[in-house]
């Protein structure tokens, strides 16, 4: 059914960090290893997913006047509920991405979707919705993970295949401005810019259809 | 007013809705995390100086957190201003005086650069230090990390300020 | 006296080294929203020091008179969000009936600072590293001050952008990263910066 065409615009056409351009602090905060990344995206799509379905379930009976301090609220709940049991039975992914779990309550993705998808669908729409633009977002991520941590520490998939990963370059060329803030910056741009390219190269092939 | 009065009420039960799970969870993971924490403690004093039992001390030192006596010496906590926030450690001080381990407890750092503060070739070459030390590009004998300067600097002087303390404590 | 030398290096690092845009990434969808033009990357930058400062010195006192001794910590996140949501309303009601003519100008900002990063995030820090209330309040402030030069530059680079000559796929979004990349790694000169 629909799953389909909900992943695809996840991943693709409607991808939330690509092409929404929603949650970029995190993704260019966090994305230094594949470890961070990939913890940062299964959480987000955790929390996206429940907070769509409890807005969904309850959007009749939230006025519209105060849905956005509700969803605030909802959602804060889910997040701490997420840092909690990271902290409980995760501690070395907790440690490491900080305080940027407690702010996946601003993150714009999980209030965009609330506002723009949850508020409006019915729940079973609500959570493929949350699980694709989830698995988008982790995408966005673990791809920048990979080309940050490759260019800027040489390794691949630190503290998730031992805690030094796979080295595929030698520790003293890596670039290590990949790493830094400018990094970030320079690969989202890179990213993005890839990501209008693909879309606008499948516009032309479906136009000549 | 009633509409409002309404907005409020709803509003107060989403709130108290979520407050409760909260406690719930909370109530649920609580023991664990205090746990968690003890034992990343005790891991990171067991590193710094081994002993059999840790005796917590009451001393009141400027910029220490807590202050431990175990077998052959003492085992200081404390925070160093890194570049990303505080950087809790564990310092080893044995009764000489001389430092007999550092351990990262926790960290805000830079993965790659400042993070690499964590590993135990670079936190080793404290082992022995007596105090006064400086990084390299200050003109004393540490070897600073590659691109990390800040995160060095602020680690070195917390061993510093460590041994410092345990000077004052024996007296 | 050490503790005005302490409050300038808190300054000077949330303003340069420490940067919430450019080093620590909070704030970056307002940065990235609002920079189009000059005027408003301004007004935007007053909004949000001025909501930083009141949430930095509100949410130190929630924390310490409220959450700490009811051991309610685990409600920081959930509390934090709540008074700052509460805080921007009443800053908006408070500028419309007394001072209209600043209502006018930020006004517009105000709702969307509820969700800015930076916002929740110097609260957490203030927490985190353990700062007392003068030292949080002028973290906040500093930390605003950083945001308004960072987005202010940003938005005078953005504006000749506009009509540059680049790749099609790169127009837009893309090469405004890109830039806010290269404002990043002149930041990166205060890396470091420290006075004690």
């Amino acid at each position: 059914m629909n799953f389909k065409k909900s992943l695809r615009e996840g991943l693709l056409t409607n991808n939330p960090v690509l092409s929404q351009l929603l949650g970029m602090c995190s993704t260019m905060a966090i994305t230094t290893t594949l470890f961070n990344g990939l913890g940062m995206g299964l959480s987000v799509t955790l929390i996206l997913i429940c907070s769509n379905v409890v807005i969904s379930l309850l959007r009749k009976i939230i006025p519209g006047k105060i849905r956005i301090a509700a969803y605030i609220v909802i959602i804060a709940g889910f997040v701490t509920m997420v840092d909690l049991l990271l902290k409980a039975y995760l501690p070395a992914l907790s440690d490491s991405l900080g305080v940027f779990i407690p702010l996946i309550v601003v993150n714009c993705i999980i209030l965009g979707r609330a506002e723009a998808f949850a508020s409006r669908n019915s729940v079973m729409a609500s959570a493929v919705d949350g699980l694709t633009q989830g698995i988008g977002y982790t995408a966005a991520l673990v791809v920048m993970c990979i080309v940050r941590e490759l260019l800027g520490s040489g390794t691949f998939g630190k503290g998730v295949f031992g805690a030094d990963g796979i080295r595929l370059i030698d520790a003293q060329y890596p670039a290590l401005m990949v790493i830094l803030p400018v990094g970030g910056f320079l690969t989202l741009g890179c990213l993005i810019a890839g990501s209008q390219w693909l879309n606008a190269r499948m516009k032309e092939k479906e136009e000549k259809k | 007013m009633k509409y409002i009065l309404k907005l409020a009420l709803i509003l107060l039960l989403i709130t108290v809705v979520v407050a409760g799970l909260l406690g719930l969870v909370n109530y649920l993971t609580e023991d664990r995390i205090a746990e968690n924490t003890a034992k990343k403690a005790n891991v990171a004093m067991q590193t710094v100086l081994p002993s059999a039992s840790y005796e917590k001390l009451d001393v009141t030192f400027e910029g220490i957190t807590e202050v431990y006596k175990a077998e052959g010496g003492y085992v200081v906590r404390l925070n160093a201003m890194g570049f990303g926030g505080a950087i809790d450690l564990m310092v080893g001080v044995s009764e000489q005086g001389s430092v007999t381990g550092v351990s990262v407890i926790s960290h805000g750092e830079t993965a790659s650069l400042g993070a690499e503060c964590t590993r135990e070739d670079w936190r080793s070459q404290f082992v022995g230090a007596v105090g006064g030390l400086q990084v390299k590009k200050d003109g004393g004998t540490v070897d600073a990390l590659t691109g990390a300067t800040v995160t060095s600097r602020a680690v070195t002087e917390a061993v510093n300020r460590a041994v410092e303390c345990v000077k004052e404590v024996r007296q | 006296m050490s503790l005005f030398l302490s409050l300038f290096s808190i300054s000077l690092s949330a303003i340069l080294a420490e940067n919430f845009i450019l080093v620590k990434f909070l704030g970056i969808c307002p940065f990235m929203g609002v920079s189009k033009k000059t005027d408003t990357a301004i007004g935007m930058g007053v909004a949000v020091t001025f909501v930083m400062g009141i949430a930095s010195a509100a949410t130190w006192a929630v924390d310490h008179y409220l959450l700490t001794p009811l051991s309610l910590g685990y409600m920081q996140t959930v509390v934090f969000i709540l008074v700052i949501a509460a805080l921007v309303q009443f800053v908006e009601m408070f500028l419309q009936k007394v001072v209209p003519s600043l209502y006018q100008a930020l006004g517009i900002y105000l709702p969307l600072i509820t969700t800015n990063c930076a916002v929740l995030g110097v609260a957490l820090l203030n927490i985190q590293n353990g700062y007392s209330f003068i030292e949080s309040v002028v973290y906040g402030i500093m930390g605003g001050v950083g945001f308004t030069l960072a987005i202010v530059l940003f938005s005078s680079v953005r504006e000749r952008l506009e009509d540059c000559d680049c790749p099609e796929c790169f127009k837009g979004f893309p090469i405004a990263l890109i830039a806010a990349g290269l404002l990043a790694l002149s930041f990166m000169g205060f890396s470091g910066f420290k006075v004690f």
